[in-house]
């Protein structure tokens, strides 16, 4: 099983992205109220992770990412203030991802809207420092994801890394996050998290706000519990802008960007480009789709999914669903809850 | 140099999914030509992903697809650098720079997505001929 998503932020939304989509993968995309039997579980350490989360922290180029997580912050807030029906804010979010970009195992724990980073194990340590905590002498038990997934014996706990801190520091025009999530409108209780726009130019806030403004979030699917990603990306266009470039007959100009750039190949990519046949072929295991975003059943050489799991391309579509699936992170965090008191008494 | 009708087989049978005739055409094809397969996949890459994003294609779009893309296999994710693919497809289709990459990961991320674009696409042999005279026509008219 393998499942691969990428959330816009990697702090409060990407937990709240995490965790719905654990909460998807476990119960399916049309059987919500029938979860499947057992959660999805590697079959040895070291195999392909559950879930791949890239940041957008670790592509700064990107800046729509930026904006998808202020989007996803006040559609969040919205949500809850309309069900009434918060979170356990302040309850830890618990995130064990691979990242597949540097092959870092990440161990992301997140107070749920909180970041008081003081407790250790349960706040973002560095490793190593006096805060962190002691590695555990066997992965926790999680409801939905199995810690051994992403740690093995090799490159395990020590490797437990945290994103930066960086956020509480004011910019080069003195605002901090703070400041930036008092103009965007996120609410207090969402966390210093919540508002990691410290790269956002004001300019770029005031579009946000005029843009939340004039446009209504997609309606929340109350059954499903969740929402549709798809709504968001392609028929809201003020959220993401449409891609921009050269007129479209114009390739000339993007083909002599591409040669220039293979003027400085080595000489064995000609080797390296025959070398891939056998790759390639995995790319034609799926019936085509004409979907830009679409169902993409498992490759043969992979597990098959769980009952009523989604796939990969499902949940890498529907991030942004999950991160808005109030409903079910309720659920997960109650039950998360319940699973705490099982193992640590009413303490834990 | 002009593209060569052998550049054009070969490639062909990449995007067809005929591996056994690629292999087989590969054999006998003049590796002093390589240079030419190269640009011939860069062009049909713009050609195939002006194909798959345009006219509705966002940034997010692209981000999924090559993530779609790694998912589909080991090997995918393993030859294909996230950055790197979401990149030169951003450069395929805005022609943002890509001077600080590594040509020959630009190289084999360009052809992986290409694949997968034309597999997932569905192109019909007469599609992807089509899109190959075109790619053919960009090349030679750049390089003439």
């Amino acid at each position: 099983m393998a499942v691969l998503g990428q959330t816009a932020g990697g702090d409060a939304v990407g937990s709240y992205a995490c965790a719905a989509m654990s909460e998807l993968r476990r119960k399916g995309p049309d059987d919500a109220d029938h979860p499947a039997e057992t959660p999805a579980k590697p079959e040895r350490p070291g195999e392909r992770p559950d879930m791949e989360i890239r940041s957008a922290d670790q592509n700064p180029d990107w800046p729509v990412d930026r904006r998808k997580v202020t989007a996803a912050q006040r559609y969040y807030s919205d949500l809850v203030k309309q069900m009434g029906d918060a979170p356990p804010i302040g309850e830890t979010g618990v995130v064990y991802v691979r990242d597949w970009s540097t092959g870092e195992s990440l161990d992301h724990r997140h107070r749920m809207g909180r970041d008081d980073r003081t407790e250790p194990g349960d706040s973002n340590v560095e490793p190593g420092s006096p805060d962190a905590a002691d590695p555990p002498e066997e992965a926790p038990s999680l409801p939905y994801l199995d810690a051994s997934a992403f740690h093995d014996a090799d490159d395990g706990w020590d490797d437990v890394v945290a994103p930066t801190d960086d956020h509480a520091l004011p910019d080069a025009d003195g605002r901090t996050d703070d400041d930036l999530r008092t103009a965007i409108g996120v609410p207090e209780e969402l966390g210093p998290d919540s508002a990691r726009s410290t790269s956002m130019d004001i300019s770029e806030v005031r579009d946000q706000i005029a843009k939340s403004d004039s446009r209504r979030p997609p309606d929340f699917d109350r059954d499903n519990s969740r929402l549709e990603a798809r709504t968001v990306e392609r028929t809201d266009e003020g959220w993401y802008d449409r891609l921009e470039g050269p007129e479209p007959s114009n390739y000339e100009s993007r083909f002599k960007n591409f040669r220039a750039k293979y003027a400085q190949k080595s000489n064995g990519i000609g080797n390296m480009v025959h070398d891939s046949v056998d790759n390639l072929k995995g790319l034609f295991s799926h019936p085509p789709t004409h979907e830009s975003v679409g169902h993409v059943p498992p490759a043969p050489d992979m597990p098959a999914p769980l009952h009523g799991a989604h796939t990969a391309g499902d949940l890498a579509s529907g991030v942004v669903a999950g991160a808005f699936a109030v409903s079910a992170l309720t659920r997960m965090m109650q039950d998360k809850l319940e699973n705490r008191k099982d193992r640590h008494g009413d303490n834990g | 140099m002009a593209i060569t009708d052998d550049q054009v087989a070969l490639l062909r049978t990449q995007l067809r999914g005929e591996f056994a005739e690629y292999e087989r055409l590969y054999a006998e094809f003049d590796k002093s030509q390589t240079d030419g397969y190269i640009e011939l996949i860069g062009a049909t890459f713009i050609l195939a992903a002006e194909r798959r994003f345009r006219p509705n294609g966002t940034r997010p779009d692209i981000i999924m697809f090559v993530a779609e893309v790694r998912s589909k296999t080991r090997a995918a994710a393993e030859s294909i650098d996230p950055k790197i693919g979401e990149r030169v497809l951003l450069a395929a289709l805005t022609n943002e720079p890509i001077d600080d990459l590594d040509a020959d990961a630009v190289i084999l991320a360009q052809l992986h997505l290409l694949v997968a674009i034309t597999a997932a696409e569905g192109l019909s042999a007469s599609e992807i001929d089509a899109l190959l005279a075109k790619a053919r026509d960009i090349v030679d008219r750049v390089n003439s």
